[in-house]
């Protein structure tokens, strides 16, 4: 399939899913600017990314499916750009939030990716 | 967001993910062709910083001037929520984690640091612009 499509088309469902996952977010934390859609998202995100990173590397997949998933789907689901802005609104909160934030995002975040990884890693080893 | 997403708004997030990441998808061949082979200057760091400057511009004016709204899904959630990427900046960084961890470390602060400065600096742009229109 045309990459262009395969990107352009997991661009919109990774979009769509982290839209919806922003208004449940907020249902749920009754609009908490820490524990945030884009949190949830880049968390969730991450460990993913590091599993398809797992997957990819090791086994024989065909690049579409990297495209779609990796490139589309992940790259659209998790965003850097909401991220800069939450910490900036937060830079007018109290600091606590702000570490918190800073904590969710670039520690347990970051750290997903080589959960994700190491659990792909297991996957295929057990399979 | 307490709003109830709508059939149209959930088309305009669409559409603008789409855009959005096919925009990503041909900033990645751009830096490749470049500065190929780059270990802090990615094409992830690229579209994260330049994201993040126009999302500081866009969140000015727009909510300046629409609240909410379907262009606010196509722009912001939509096209610069997915031109940027936090799997990429992450997987990036576990990757340049077997190189140094001085480089994870500056690849991780160089790029957060670098994304906040730009979108203070897309405020700036976005308050000047929101005056000089009034």
């Amino acid at each position: 399939m045309n990459s262009f499509l395969l990107v352009g088309l997991g661009g919109a469902v990774g979009a769509v899913l982290r839209y919806f996952i922003g208004l449940i977010t907020g249902k749920l934390t009754g609009g908490s600017n820490v524990v945030t859609g884009t949190v949830v998202a880049n968390i969730t995100g991450c460990f993913l990314g590091g599993f398809a990173l797992g997957l990819f590397s090791a086994a024989n997949y065909s690049e579409s499916a990297e495209l779609f998933i990796t490139i589309g789907i992940l790259g659209a689901f998790t965003t850097f750009s909401t991220f800069t802005l939450e910490v900036v609104n937060l830079l007018d909160e109290s600091f606590k939030r702000l570490i918190t934030y800073l904590f969710l995002q670039l520690f347990v975040a970051l750290g997903f990716v080589a959960v994700g990884f190491a659990a792909a890693s297991y996957w295929m080893g057990g399979a | 967001m307490d709003h109830q997403p709508t059939l149209q708004g959930v088309f305009w997030v669409a559409l603008g993910g789409a855009a959005g990441s096919l925009l990503r998808y041909l900033t990645n061949f751009g830096v490749e062709f470049l500065h190929p082979e780059g270990l802090l200057l990615t094409a992830t760091a690229v579209e994260n910083v330049l994201g993040s400057f126009l999302m500081g511009g866009l969140f000015i004016i727009l909510t300046h001037r629409y609240t909410s709204g379907n262009l606010n899904l196509f722009l912001v959630t939509g096209l610069i929520g997915s031109y940027t990427t936090y799997s990429g900046f992450g997987v990036e960084a576990f990757l340049i984690h077997d190189e140094s961890p001085i480089l994870f470390f500056s690849y991780i602060f160089s790029q957060v640091i670098t994304g906040v400065a730009a979108l203070f600096c897309g405020m700036w742009i976005g308050r000047r612009f929101v005056n000089h229109q009034e």
